[in-house]
């Protein structure tokens, strides 16, 4: 075919442009976010001393930093779906940051001697497992959103999928979970998502590319 | 700016005796490094008003502007194509596919233009990104990336349009119905209903089934079918 031909090829096919890739993408994502959502109230539902977790710092900055995270990981999602964005896996270093403040927090005002219990909690097992669950439906509505995207690196931008998805899903999970130590958070909640990270930039690659 | 090692068929060329005549109404000696800095820049400029307009003009489903911007793109993406190709030093590989590889991706991703922002920048980052796909799918992964914004200009190849009698093969790969629709409708220049009554099918959908092959066609050749 010549040029001239796809050029026609392409003007026949000419519409108005669609609506912002922004708000496709967080339409999308509460999608799966909902999902997630009503798929951990049937298997794991929030646990019964939320109303007292609530008033404490622990848990309020546990979810703080996740909510940070997530916040993070859905904007620089947004921005890599234009082919001119550079990515700096900025979402990644700015969570160390946060993770790290919250974990030398907690370091200052506890003794040393409860580090060790408070770094292993009772629940770590759980939480690796039930965060990379949770993620699926976030991570695919993510991936699909972004599709529609030209991420000039196919492989970082599915990352970051993975990674947000995986922030929305320790969100979630974060209801249930009672180990509300930022050492926990930093050491397990960080492990599960960056599992979801790596998962999620092997399918970028694949998916992503245009 | 810093000095500009220009293509030889540009020395050759109108820029040369632009750049002469301004150095003469000039109070400064001027450089021919700094001459062709300006040049550049001003064309630059002025393509990147051109090309903005028109793509925001063809964002509101306007035929003509768009029609106007993909025929002064062919030349230009011809010449990032060429170049992309000789620094790679594949100068084997076929321009026109990778011209006819970004236009579609142009017109498939035109969503990720912001209008807010230069037209230009992102236009050079689709021509990128199918120049190293379209080497890579063919072997090639060495390449090192260029910034985008050290590209070189492109040379203004009027007479290249008609030479493009070309190659490219991208409409070829299409199969079946969608092959008798895109042909009919862009090629052989019927309206939908044309192609619709011929088919059988209603006018909408067969606008429908025009989207989805050329997204198919963007599938396909992603897939490496070369």
């Amino acid at each position: 075919m010549k040029t001239t031909d796809l050029i026609s090829v392409l003007v026949a096919d000419i519409r108005p442009a669609g609506a912002a890739l922004s708000r496709k993408l967080i339409l999308t994502v509460l999608v799966g976010a909902i999902l997630a959502f009503i798929g951990f109230l049937i298997e794991l539902g929030v646990r019964p001393d939320i109303g007292n977790a609530l008033v404490t710092w622990r848990f309020n900055a546990k979810l703080a930093v996740v909510a940070a995270m997530m916040a993070l990981g859905l904007v620089e999602c947004i921005r890599l779906c234009r082919p001119t964005a550079k990515a700096w896996g900025m979402p990644l270093w700015g969570s160390a940051i946060l993770l790290g403040i919250a974990a030398l927090t907690e370091m200052v005002m506890s003794p040393s001697a409860s580090w060790g219990a408070r770094l292993v909690g009772s629940n770590s097992v759980i939480c690796l497992t039930a965060i990379p669950l949770l993620s699926i439906a976030p991570l695919a509505a993510l991936l699909y959103a972004m599709r529609s995207g030209a991420p000039a690196a196919p492989f970082v931008a599915g990352g970051m999928a993975g990674f947000a998805a995986a922030t929305i899903a320790a969100g979630i999970y974060a209801l249930h979970c009672t180990d509300d130590s930022p050492l926990f958070v930093a050491a397990w909640y960080s492990a599960a998502i960056l599992i979801v990270t790596i998962l999620g930039a092997l399918l970028g690659r694949k998916v992503l590319r245009w | 700016m810093g000095v500009f090692a220009l293509p030889k068929d540009n020395v050759t060329g109108s820029r040369f005796r632009v750049i002469e005549g301004r150095s003469e109404k000039s109070a400064k000696p001027v450089t021919f490094a700094r001459a062709t800095a300006n040049i550049w820049q001003n064309n630059e400029m002025q393509r990147e008003l051109d090309f903005a307009e028109l793509m925001r003009a063809a964002n509101r489903a306007d035929a003509g502007a768009y029609r106007q911007l993909l025929t002064l793109l062919a030349p230009y993406l011809r010449g990032i194509a060429r170049r992309g190709l000789l620094r790679a030093g594949r100068a084997d590989v076929d321009c026109e596919d990778i011209v006819q590889e970004t236009m579609l991706a142009v017109h498939l991703k035109r969503e990720t233009w912001d209008e807010a922002l230069p037209f230009l920048p992102w236009l050079h980052a689709i021509a990128h990104y199918k120049l190293v796909d379209i080497l890579r799918r063919q072997g090639f992964r060495e390449y090192v990336p260029l910034d985008i914004c050290d590209e070189l200009p492109a040379p203004d190849g009027d007479a290249e349009i008609e030479n493009a009698t070309d190659a490219g093969e991208l409409l070829s790969r299409l199969k079946g119905r969608q092959r008798e629709i895109v042909v009919g409708m862009a090629i052989e220049g019927r309206s939908a209903r044309e192609v619709g009554e011929k088919l059988g099918m209603a006018d909408g959908a067969v606008r429908v089934a025009l989207h989805r092959a050329l997204k198919t066609l963007s599938v396909i050749v992603n897939k490496g079918a070369l």
